[in-house]
């Protein structure tokens, strides 16, 4: 298990705690493939909640729960992050996040970042993975799970029925995301940012957009727009402060 | 891909006379004693010639289809495979074709 930096996926430990059984997955989900290698970080550890299929403690909870306001009436979404980590208890979190909530994506709107959101409200170990990248979602979850304060690791999975693309594209897709600085790699440790994975010569972002579907009716000029709001937010990831 | 429905027969339904006392559930809800569904059209074939057995393909199988043999070499348990292909699209080498069964 410490042998992660060898980058050599048969010193990974064999057994499979995310059975292919226990998963109705459509094929090429990013989902089922980030929670597979995750688990490969982890080790049964309590006999509580052996009912499920995963053989490892866990809770499914929404990241945000629809609450009806009274005074106006309008349904707003309070994300449950924020309220767990004031009970100053030791957990590790896990989201997989494949931008579905957002609905049709629009150039000038772009997703709330939680990572950043985390980050404020005082998580010890905050960091991003990709499952293109495995030894370094491995490695994180590991770190996450051995940092003592609760941690929060955002996983982007590509989604092939939702991003509207090929079935095998999908590690090359998580792949794009990174090269292009979309989705960088980092992690937080209480408070200071580093770059796990930081590319020389980045990619344009039309290459990512291209690939799927969901992004065809941008037009050129809003591409631009796009990469330069994405440059931005990576320049400030490289000097540390976000 | 049409899945067919499993017809529930009349004498196999479960009615009120079956729920325990108070609606308790003795046993919980796991995926884990279900069987496989349907094979998939396209199936992973490995040529053992171009194969240096790396390992790719293994940690990049979403369904954890794809098993190491005795020998080294890798192969797919098409029980739990769904056809994806992203084994053959990741393959450095190119040792994995995707091929109609039979």
């Amino acid at each position: 298990m410490d042998k992660f930096g060898l980058y050599v996926s048969q010193l990974l430990p064999f057994k499979e705690h995310f059975l292919p059984q226990a998963h109705r997955a459509c094929m090429g989900c990013g989902v089922a493939l980030g929670v597979r290698q995750a688990y490969k970080a982890l080790e049964e550890t309590r006999d509580w909640m052996k009912g499920t299929s995963w053989e490892i403690p866990c809770k499914q909870p929404l990241p945000g729960s629809l609450i009806k306001s009274k005074k106006e009436e309008k349904e707003e979404i309070r994300p449950s992050l924020l309220n767990i980590e004031k009970r100053g208890e030791a957990r590790l979190f896990l989201c997989f996040d494949n931008e579905a909530v957002e609905g049709k994506p629009t150039p000038t709107v772009f997703k709330k970042w939680y990572p950043s959101v985390a980050v404020a409200r005082g998580f010890h170990y905050v960091a991003t993975a990709c499952p293109s990248y495995p030894f370094d979602l491995i490695d994180k979850v590991k770190r996450g799970m051995e940092s003592e304060g609760s941690s929060y690791i955002h996983i982007l999975s590509p989604c092939p029925v939702g991003w509207d693309f090929d079935s095998e594209l999908t590690v090359n897709i998580g792949r794009y995301a990174v090269e292009c600085a979309v989705f960088p790699l980092y992690e937080v440790v209480t408070g200071s940012y580093r770059l796990t994975i930081d590319h020389p010569k980045l990619r344009p972002v039309e290459h990512y957009l291209r690939l799927q579907n969901r992004f065809k009716h941008f037009k050129q000029k809003e591409i631009i727009e796009i990469q330069v709001e994405v440059d931005r937010e990576y320049a400030k990831l490289r000097e540390g402060k976000m | 891909m049409a899945k067919k429905l499993r017809v529930v027969e009349k004498s196999e339904k479960h009615t009120w006379k079956d729920t325990k006392v108070g609606c308790v559930l003795l046993e919980e809800g796991k995926a884990k004693p279900f069987e496989p569904g349907q094979k998939p059209p396209l199936t992973p074939v490995w040529d053992k010639d171009m194969c240096v057995r790396c390992g790719l393909c293994y940690i990049f199988c979403p369904d954890a289809a794809i098993k190491r043999g005795e020998d080294g070499y890798y192969e797919a348990d098409l029980d739990y495979c769904k056809g994806c292909g992203i084994c053959h699209r990741e393959c450095w080498f190119g040792a994995i074709s995707m091929m109609e069964e039979g």
